[in-house]
């Protein structure tokens, strides 16, 4: 059984199947990433003012990275012009090309460009006043320091007003009235997040207190004498019915001696001993760690955090201190940051699935196991590559529209 | 791409045709960030002009590395991609006008001009489409290959 | 029969021909029936799979009526069966709580719509039938097609693990509304999703490949206009899927990034569960979630009933001894209904708060697309005129399908306007709408196919008497379901109810005050019988079942390749066909339905039957 047009084309459609087959794949990935565009208009035409977190993106990575993907997209239509002349070794040099830009774009993606956000926090506060107490903390000296753009003496509101517009402000980024009314809006209800890096926290350090032990736990008196012993206490006292507190311990230890206890009968109550201060850049807080209510207590008293645009142009970032019961959202720029932030990971990740795909398929045609089919039968190598080339090119074409929407309007 | 554009003199104009679109992708690149890093705009225009950009840079894409330009005569692939558009189109358009059309208080009078509007698309858009498709497809598949020319004047003929 | 002795003289010397190839051709048993790129195979494993999903989605549907008839009471037979596999506190006692009703109804809807008629009647007829109708010797891509099964596959072992995990499978419904489903703390909500996005895959591979196959696989001579029209009815289809599914994709990935990463796409601002603020960003949609959500799922109605129209397109055809009626305006009105079901979604949100500008629009476009559904309805009607009718059981379904999809049709027109709409919307009466398009009319039209194609498939006939049963007593209860529905719902019950309005009801003493509104005892009485003839639908499938396993060793044999003495490719090949289908060169010279020529030796001539 020969299935046919499988190399040739159909004389009167003038295609073959294979690429039928992908016109028709991109077709419907047409309406994959399509539904996705019109997500990402309608969220942003319903999004309120100030939530639609936008001008945080590194455009000069972003555009590099538009670059890398043009030129592997023109790399592999050159590719497949040499298996057109026949030439193996000139397919094979601008394949590696291809593959090496592919992974190079991933690369910055993976490792440079989402990293670099996941440690990058936005923190709301619950009161104005403490608002603008931090913000007066924090740019007070930058505020003062003359700049190109500011002048010496400039107010802290209208130094972070500069930055901000064009942050979460954008829909009016030619500084009209309405992104400054929108601002002095957001700045007099106290709804303006502080956006820099966690340096440094003070977190607890928690007593395991160990009470009464229940014998109807279905827990032999050995067992249990074997947990509270694991767990670092006396076991004799504890039977007894007396109370110990453990040794100090830090949380996730607390919270593993507390499973354990309780699974094996005891009654633990866990309490704050004292804070620790711990130097660190934390990924991916979120509100509920912070708060987390450890015997009435916060399991995190305070964040230490270098404020963006606050640098006294020497690289070091002015710090200020936030107790987290002022605290009411603390977000990394991690999908859940916010609804652009979502929309930005959901589209670029599934584009770098496609990437993946892509140099999966790409090495599989270097390998000698793909490469048989050239020494077999040349033309059908070469519809490979076409079509292989014409799914390239929509990804990259993807691209071109996902960098003006995702990085600079 | 039809064996009549195989000819090595064709591919070298090709292969710099490659070369060219590459480099007016970059530049449109560059431009789209030089625009935004020099002028600041009200965001609806800021959108034309980038979204234009990048329309510029797709049509490249397509036409040239894909090759769409030579196979723009290839009804099933150019039906498809319309078809495609116009229901990506629709289903962009008709959601945002759903969320855009507020429900108002009281009683609305309904112009009927939308009403006519909707027949329409709904009418006469795909009758003649279909006509239209029909018309194409009602060439008969040869049973030997013919020359890609002469198909069209073949008539359909009726045993 | 001449052509008959013609055809084995080849068939014998093309097995000689083939002997010589078959070191390469022979597989394993794994490759040939499990693993196998055969696209008849394949076909037969989609349909496997497919009615044994629909059998199973019934069976979750015949319990789910116990609850609506006998709320709070035990299950017989059933309920210790679900206490011992799901745990007590879901079917405590044997009773089905409302938690598992809301499990059972999601699973429902999602069962039978894609893992039931879809496979059924898209992929399994149309991976059987239409290469053979085209004269292919296979799909364009083997193995994609193979791929499309496995995705598939795995989608259906992931919905069905689902049941089994704490908490149960999905419980928002077939539509998996957010914020509903977002914030159900339960995981049957992210495997609902996960195993959507593997159907979903599978689909579009499947469309991807059919309509390469249909474009480029056709036979010499086989143009667009002697196609028969299954497989017109198979292209547009397979066109709604490859550009209506993707969105659903989209929205499927963002609910589940909505649920395992905690975005908030569909969740709007201050957003409070449970008297709990729920710790999400906001500014997200939930009428984003619908509007791609019905952006596939108006066209799924599409898919799930074009094929049927296909099939019964055929046997009519066939047992009518006489062309269709209107072949071309039976092709226009399919691609017309193909465009119109993209740009019709919204009639499914008059209620959302749309303005009246739009849903004018959408209720034009509504009612528009009925005008080729009607069309394809009366010229299947027209087409009995006048013909010699055999009523064998294939055509008994076929016939049957015709008033069925008609009652189903036409109590739709009053949920396409949005006044009406707004006093049926979520009733009953919309239950009862498109169960009688799906059920007696996909549903009939896959029985008709099964009893009309197995003979194909198989070489024997299935038993026409146990078939006539089978008919019969489907058709009877089938309206002893739906019709009271009707009622139902104009009466105003609602759909999604465990104990089926029973709170709403004159006999709840809550509600002795309520003059007007509450359901009478007469709408509730209702809910029993409708539970009784559910009942008595399930058994009335015993007959079908036992009849499609029994013949497959000891059916009636049939004498020639073409039993039926049809026209179309499909029964030029042996029975049943082999790798690769045909044993002589195919070449059309036909329109597809030529059945009594005027001067013709036969009352058929087949379209690949030279013309004099």
């Amino acid at each position: 059984m020969e299935i046919p047009y499988t190399v040739k084309p159909r004389p009167d459609t003038g295609l073959y199947n294979g690429k039928l087959g992908i016109w028709l794949f991109l077709a419907s990935e047409v309406m994959l990433f399509g539904a996705l565009f019109s997500s990402y208009v309608l969220l942003r035409v319903g999004a309120e003012s100030g939530t639609w977190s936008m001008g945080l993106m590194n455009i000069t990575v972003g555009a590099g990275n538009t670059m890398v993907l043009i030129a592997s997209s023109m790399f592999v239509v050159l590719a497949w012009a040499e298996l057109k002349q026949g030439n193996l070794a000139g397919y094979k040099k601008w394949k590696w090309a291809t593959i090496a830009c592919a992974v190079l774009f991933l690369v910055v993606k993976w490792s440079y460009e989402w990293p670099q956000k996941f440690k990058h926090y936005d923190v709301w506060l619950n009161d104005a006043a403490v608002v603008h107490d931090s913000f007066e903390k924090g740019y007070r000296k930058t505020a003062l320091r003359p700049t190109d753009e500011a002048p010496k003496g400039v107010s802290v509101k209208e130094h972070v007003e500069g930055f901000y517009t064009t942050r979460y402000f954008k829909e009016q980024s030619d500084g009209s009235d309405g992104s400054k009314a929108q601002f002095k809006k957001a700045w007099d209800s106290g709804t303006l997040a502080l956006s820099g890096h966690i340096n440094g926290y003070e977190e607890a350090v928690i007593n395991v207190q160990v009470g009464e032990w229940n014998a109807d736990a279905g827990v032999t008196q050995d067992e249990a004498k074997e947990a509270i012993t694991a767990a670092g206490g006396e076991a004799d006292q504890a039977l007894d019915g007396g109370t110990q507190v453990l040794k100090e311990l830090d949380y996730d230890a607390a919270k593993r001696a507390e499973y354990a206890l309780g699974q094996a009968g005891f009654k633990v109550t866990l309490s704050v001993a004292r804070y620790e201060k711990v130097e660190a850049h934390p990924w991916f807080w979120r509100t509920p760690r912070v708060n987390e209510d450890i015997g009435g207590k916060p399991r995190v008293q305070s964040i230490i955090l270098a404020l963006d645009h606050s640098d006294d142009g020497e690289g070091h970032y002015e710090e200020i201190e936030i107790e987290t019961r002022h605290i009411s959202r603390l977000s990394a720029y991690e999908p859940k940051h916010s609804t652009f932030f979502g929309i930005y990971y959901t589209i670029t990740g599934l584009h770098a699935a496609h990437v993946l795909g892509g140099i999966i398929v790409m090495l599989y045609n270097m390998l000698p196991i793909g490469l048989a089919v050239w020494h077999k039968d040349r033309e059908r190598f070469t519809n490979r590559i076409e079509t292989f080339g014409l799914f390239w090119h929509f990804v990259d074409l993807v691209w071109i529209f996902l960098f003006p929407i995702l990085y600079i309007l | 791409m039809s064996d009549s554009h195989d000819s090595p003199d064709f591919l070298q104009y090709l292969i710099r045709l490659f070369y060219m679109v590459g480099g007016v992708l970059v530049a449109g690149t560059l431009i789209t960030v030089l625009i935004d890093v020099m002028f600041h705009m009200p965001l609806p225009l800021a959108a034309i002009i980038g979204l234009a950009i990048a329309l510029v840079k797709a049509g490249f894409v397509v036409a040239i590395f894909m090759h769409y330009k030579w196979d723009k005569k290839l009804l099933m692939i150019t039906g498809t991609m319309i078809l495609t558009f116009l229901f990506f189109a629709g289903m962009m358009g008709l959601i945002m006008w759903t969320e855009g059309d507020a429900p108002k208080l009281g009683r609305a009078e309904v112009s009927v001009f939308w009403a006519a509007a909707a027949a329409l698309l709904g009418l006469a858009l795909p009758a003649s489409f279909t006509v239209l498709t029909i018309k194409l497809m009602s060439q008969p598949a040869p049973v030997e290959a013919p020359a890609p020319k002469a198909k069209r004047a073949v008539k359909k003929k009726k045993s | 029969m001449s052509d008959k002795a013609e055809a084995t003289g080849t068939q014998e010397a093309v097995e000689v021909h083939h002997d010589e190839h078959e070191e390469h051709h022979a597989h394993s048993f794994w490759r040939t029936y499990v693993f196998s790129t055969d696209h008849k195979v394949i076909g037969m494993q989609y349909g496997f799979c497919g009615l044994a999903f629909l059998f199973f989605g019934y069976c979750l549907i015949a319990t789910m009526r116990w609850s609506m008839a006998y709320d709070g009471q035990a299950i017989p037979f059933v309920g210790p069966l679900l206490e011992a596999l799901l745990g007590n506190n879901v079917a405590p006692g044997g009773v089905m709580s409302a938690e598992l009703y809301n499990v059972f109804g999601a699973m429902h809807g999602t069962i039978m719509v894609f893992m039931g008629i879809v496979p059924a009647a898209f992929a399994a007829f149309g991976n059987y039938v239409v290469p053979l109708q085209i004269g292919a010797v296979d799909m364009a891509f083997p193995r994609v097609n193979m791929a499309s099964f496995w995705a598939f596959f795995f989608g259906c072992v992931i919905m069905s693990v689902s049941f089994f995990i704490p908490g149960g499978a999905a419980q928002a419904g077939w539509t998996s509304y957010s914020p509903l489903a977002t914030v159900i703390p339960t995981d049957g909500q992210t495997y609902w999703l996960i195993g959507m996005v593997m159907l979903i895959t599978s689909s579009l591979l499947g469309a991807v490949n059919f309509l390469a196959t249909i474009i480029n696989m056709r036979a010499p001579g086989m143009t667009w206009l002697r196609l028969p029209f299954f497989v017109w009815a198979q292209f547009i289809t397979a066109f709604l899927l490859l550009l209506a599914f993707p969105p659903l994709e989209a929205a499927g990935i963002l609910q589940l990034m909505d649920r395992v990463l905690e975005t908030s796409f569909f969740l709007p601002t201050g957003l409070v569960v449970g008297g709990q603020d729920v710790d999400v960003s906001g500014g997200g949609s939930p009428l984003l979630w619908q509007h791609l959500f019905w952006f596939l799922a108006h066209p799924e109605v599409y898919v799930l009933i074009l094929p049927g129209m296909g099939i019964v397109a055929e046997i009519i055809a066939n047992n009518t001894r006489k062309p269709i009626w209107g072949y071309k305006f039976l092709v226009g009105s399919v691609v017309v209904l193909g465009f119109l079901a993209f740009i019709v979604w919204a009639h499914h949100m008059y209620m959302t708060g749309m303005g009246t500008v739009i849903s004018a629009f959408f209720q034009t476009t509504t009612l528009l697309i009925s005008i080729p559904s009607v069309i394809i309805l009366t010229c299947l009607l027209i087409s009995l005129w006048g013909g010699s009718i055999r009523f064998n059981t294939p055509m008994l379904f076929a016939l049957a399908f015709l008033p069925m999809f008609g009652i189903g049709g036409l109590t739709g027109l009053p949920l396409g306007f949005n006044f009406s709409d707004v006093a049926l919307h979520d009733s009953y009466y919309v239950i009862a709408h498109f169960h009688y398009v799906v059920a007696p009319g996909t549903i009939f039209a896959i029985f008709a196919g099964v009893y009309y194609w197995f003979p194909k498939m198989t070489g024997r006939k299935m038993s026409e008497f146990w078939g006539r049963v089978h008919f019969w007593s489907s058709l009877i209860f089938m309206n002893l379901i739906f019709m009271p529905m009707f009622a139902q719902g104009m009466a105003g019950m609602s759909r999604r109810m465990s104990d089926g309005g029973a709170t709403y009801s004159l006999a709840n003493p809550d509600n002795a005050d309520v003059t007007v509104g509450a359901l009478s005892d007469t709408i509730m009485g209702l809910n029993v019988s409708i539970s009784a003839a559910a009942w008595a639908m399930l058994v009335a499938q015993v007959p079908f079942i036992i009849n499609l396993f029994w013949s497959v060793k000891h059916g009636e044999k049939v004498e020639s390749d073409n039993p039926w003495q049809a026209t179309t490719l499909e029964w030029e090949t042996p029975t049943p066909p082999p790798h690769g289908n045909f044993i002589k060169e195919i070449k059309v010279y036909r329109d597809p339905y030529e059945y009594s020529v005027p001067g013709a030796r036969k009352d058929f001539s087949p379209q690949a039957q030279p013309a004099k």
